[in-house]
């Protein structure tokens, strides 16, 4: 065995020393020769002279362990050693055997370290399941620790701590690869690991460091403000008691020195931080009142300022009426300019500087107060907002700086999810893995637009919380989480046991509706495409345009989707083309929530996954096809806020009658569907009624042909089902005999319109017959109805 | 070998890591105290307690405010005077604290020997 290091007997020494019950036993052993040596010296007992041979050698190894061995700073750096005995991190040293170690003792060390941890639970790649890869020749580690320090370089850590060489040890088994697939991971991600382990480590260290933010003396300078205190939110003091956690991006440090610089210089001492919901523009703020306290090299004249947030509702609430607000607020901006040290936080400024309900605009007493600049101010708006306000009031945004707070992209995104798992991973007792932070970002990228990277994520992340099982939010609950949210499918098939469903999709359906087979089918594999994840996920699940003459089922086949496959027609937007005729009307489609929430972009945003029928579509003005086209392109539109509304997880159902005639007239001539398809298409084209590039935009075209009256035979069997249906709270029964179904079908038939009129005569003579008998007490529960043609003809 | 790395560590960057936390010490009480921001703003009027001249620019109102500005700062003196001199009296404490440490440090490793030599002469006499 090789001798060890003198570093490495350090850090053996360090590990005993380490148990807080040693620690305890070396202060009372240093107490106990103080008070030993005094009382020897003043009442002249000399034995106790004895007790400080031991307290002594306890007081300089206490100080000893305090001062060296605690942290063991390696004596040499990353750049100009490649010793790793000389770089370990103190606690894995101290574990590892000899110095021509294999990689199997190397394993075996690390799954019981916190970084060996960290990808067992992160990562759920357990470094212990690796073991029996691993070699136990001597010095085979050797390699694992060259791989260690290139890990270790993309980091800024001063020693190799154990995440680093996890990962390189993982990422030194053979067939790695394999494994690390069938978790849904791949190298990239296991060296990303480690810089999420290092930031993890400082934040940890950050939470516990008692931060220092000035002392006493700091505010005696400043003025009181006793109804400010009352009503705001003083965001300083909140940062004083709890630190800031997280780091900010690159990008965001940009905007937090512009915003700081604004309001330090002189002139226009205000910033509006303009960005959607979700973007951060409150975390700026919040990294400004940590930058005012703890930045040393910030400009003197507003350090040690506080930030107060104002919030529109609560003062409302608390004011009896217009009037009374206005005043209050008066005395708060002069408490707040009198005090010198305040900057006024507005949230959604757009409160206080536009009418609405639970908002209140004071841009009249805010505009002079902006126009005197002395009132350090900063506000939080949405684009829409901003343009809204300077569209009303230009002369106030004029007298405001803006900033613009971009979404966060996909790298940032990750960091600020990783600090903010901390937090959460206290609150809820949970732990998240990396798969979970993967999905949580791109399921949020996909699915919600109402609003901004990296919030969208973040609020994922902790709805994902309370449905952890055992304590783990995995990739699996973060889907189950946005299936809860927005009523979408995201899990495989085999996790929601919906295989059958797909499969027999097609028996579903024809259990409600009759014919239309081929439709049917294009359709039901649309679905599986979807759900088995092979489809373009950058356009809609699937774009159809039925034709064919009314009553022949293209509407019934949406309903049935929507009932089948979404349990209900809740996720089923119906949109009637025929109320969109003239050009103005494609702003309709287009309206936001806020105005309509009826819209088709409104509807899709609230529930992004669903069927859009859109019916009669040959009825709607050629705008508003225009206006269709990027939808069924790239699944994707713009509001009138030019926000984008995804439609890549609908199914886009066009149906029209354009055509109805020749379709049936094609038939009556004894053809079939596929036989005259083409040319009927072409037909369309040449008539004007659809441009060529409209129709090329669907993923099929499917042709309904008319239903035989064999065919109605069986609708009126799915009608009388139907009917059975509700009938059985009241134990009915209803049964018709053969003559009486035709006899319906003869009553309810009309080549022009399908199986529609149908309906109605089942209503007008079935239905009528059953109310009179159970009215009357003919019918008792239990009992079957039975009706002839005769029944029917005397109703 | 143990016993050699831990003299060699108090005789070398140990006591220099002992000096460094009683300067660290002091540097933290400073800043308890705000020192700096207390001496910068010593005639500055305590929390800005000063009457609003209601918009009216006349001589009363001027020589009211005068007053009470000289007031407000009176008291924002005496108050600061306060703490900067507590904290001189605790900076001193823990220079007495520095200057102990510092000569009792290399003491420490011999104190065993001395105890040996005290019982033997106790004892013996």
């Amino acid at each position: 065995m090789a001798a060890i290091s003198i570093r490495q007997s350090k850090a053996r020494l360090r590990r005993r020393l380490m148990p807080s019950y040693v620690q305890v036993s070396l202060r009372l052993l240093t107490l106990l020769g103080l008070l030993a040596g005094i009382a020897a010296a003043l009442f002249s007992m000399p034995l106790l002279y004895l007790v400080l041979v031991i307290a002594a050698p306890a007081l300089m190894l206490r100080q000893w362990y305090k001062g060296e061995l605690f942290e063991l700073i390696p004596t040499t750096n990353l750049q100009n050693d490649t010793d790793i005995f000389n770089l370990l991190e103190p606690d894995l040293l101290a574990k590892l055997s000899s110095q021509d170690l294999s990689a199997k003792s190397l394993v075996e060390a690390l799954s019981d370290s916190p970084g060996g941890r960290f990808y067992a639970v992160r990562f759920q790649v357990p470094i212990g399941s690796l073991i029996n890869y691993a070699s136990d020749v001597a010095s085979s580690a050797t390699p694992i620790f060259q791989a260690t320090l290139q890990i270790a370089s993309t980091g800024s850590a001063s020693q190799l701590d154990s995440a680093a060489i996890t990962a390189a040890a993982i990422l030194a088994t053979p067939d790695i690869d394999q494994l690390l697939a069938s978790v849904g991971l791949d190298r990239k991600d296991i060296q990303e690991g480690y810089l999420w382990y290092a930031n993890e480590q400082k934040t940890r260290q950050r939470m516990l460091q008692k931060s220092h933010y000035g002392g006493i003396g700091r505010d005696l300078s400043f003025g009181y403000t006793p109804i400010l205190s009352q009503m705001g939110h003083n965001i300083t003091a909140e940062i004083e008691q709890s630190g800031l956690l997280f780091r900010q991006p690159e990008v965001r440090r940009d905007t937090i020195q512009h915003t700081a610089h604004l309001l330090s210089s002189a002139g226009r001492q205000n910033i509006a931080l303009v960005g959607e919901t979700g973007s951060g523009r409150t975390t700026v703020v919040y990294a400004l009142a940590e930058q005012l306290l703890a930045n040393r090299q910030l400009l003197s004249n507003i350090r040690f300022h506080q930030i107060v947030g104002l919030d529109a509702s609560s003062l409302l609430a608390r004011s009896g009426g217009r009037g009374e607000l206005e005043h209050m607020l008066i005395q708060i901006f002069n408490e707040a300019i009198r005090a010198k040290n305040i900057i006024l936080f507005l949230d959604d400024a757009h409160l206080f500087l536009a009418d609405g309900t639970g908002s209140v605009n004071l841009s009249n007493i805010l505009q002079p107060i902006l126009q005197g600049g002395r009132l350090r101010l900063v506000l939080t708006m949405n684009e829409s907002w901003w343009q809204q306000i300077n569209q009303t009031n230009p002369a106030l945004t004029q007298l405001l700086n803006r900033s613009n707070i971009e979404p966060l992209n996909r790298a940032d995104t990750m960091d600020v999810m990783e600090d903010q798992t901390v937090t959460f991973e206290y609150r809820h007792n949970v732990t998240y893995t990396y798969r979970a932070l993967i999905e949580a970002y791109n399921l949020s990228e996909r699915f919600i637009s109402d609003q901004a990277l990296p919030g969208k994520a973040i609020d994922l992340l902790e709805a994902a919380a309370v449905l952890a099982e055992g304590g783990q939010v995995t990739e699996q609950t973060i889907q189950q989480a946005i299936e809860q949210r927005y009523g979408v499918k995201v899990r495989s098939v085999n996790q929601t046991g919906e295989r059958d469903t797909l499969l027999n999709l097609e028996a579903s359906i024809h259990e409600r509706m009759i014919n239309q087979t081929r439709a049917v089918n294009r359709v039901a594999d649309a679905l599986r495409r979807a759900r088995a994840g092979v489809r373009n996920v950058q356009r809609p699940v699937g774009t159809f345009l039925f034709l064919g003459p009314t009553g022949v089922g293209k509407t019934e086949l949406s309903k049935c989707l929507a009932e089948v496959y979404y349990g209900g027609d809740e996720n089923l937007i119906r949109i009637d083309l025929n109320e969109y005729s003239s050009a103005n009307d494609v702003s309709r489609l287009l309206e936001s929530a806020v105005t309509n929430s009826q819209s088709l972009c409104a509807m899709v945003a609230k529930q992004p996954f669903s069927i859009i029928l859109l019916d009669e579509i040959e009825k709607a003005h050629p705008n508003v096809l225009n206006a269709l086209l990027q939808l069924l392109d790239e699944g994707i539109l713009r509001d009138v806020n030019n926000r984008e509304i995804n439609f890549r997880e609908t199914i886009i159902i066009a149906t029209s009658n354009a055509g109805a005639d020749n379709i049936r007239a094609h038939i009556d001539n004894g053809e079939q569907i596929e036989q005259f398809e083409e040319a009927f298409i072409n037909e369309l084209i040449e008539s004007q009624q659809f441009k060529p590039e409209f129709l090329n935009r669907f993923d099929e075209i499917i042709l309904f042909r008319p239903l035989t009256k064999d065919e109605l035979l069986l609708v009126v069997d799915l009608i009388i089902k139907g009917m059975n249906k509700t009938l059985a709270n009241q134990k009915l029964t209803i049964e018709l005999s053969l003559d009486a179904k035709r006899w319906l079908v003869d009553q309810g038939y009309d080549p022009r319109l399908g199986a529609r009129p149908l309906r109605r005569v089942v209503q007008r003579t079935v239905e009528s017959i059953v109310a009179k008998r159970v009215l009357s007490g003919e019918s008792q529960p239990g009992s079957v109805l039975a009706f002839t043609a005769a029944d029917l003809a005397a109703s | 070998m143990l016993i050699f790395n831990c003299l060699r560590w108090w005789y070398g960057s140990g006591w220099s890591w002992r000096l460094q936390s009683h300067r660290q010490s002091l540097r933290i009480l400073f800043e308890y105290f705000s020192v700096d921001a207390l001496l910068r703003t010593l005639f500055a009027p305590y929390r800005q307690t000063l009457v609003s001249d209601g918009g009216q620019k006349n001589m009363s109102n001027l020589m009211n405010r005068l007053l009470d500005s000289l007031v407000s700062s009176g008291i924002g003196f005496v108050y600061r005077t306060t703490l900067i001199i507590v904290a001189g009296i605790l900076a001193i404490g823990e220079l007495v604290l520095f200057v102990l440490s510092a000569v009792l440090w290399p003491v420490v490793p011999l104190v065993p020997l001395l105890a040996i030599a005290l019982y033997i002469s106790q004892v013996t006499s």
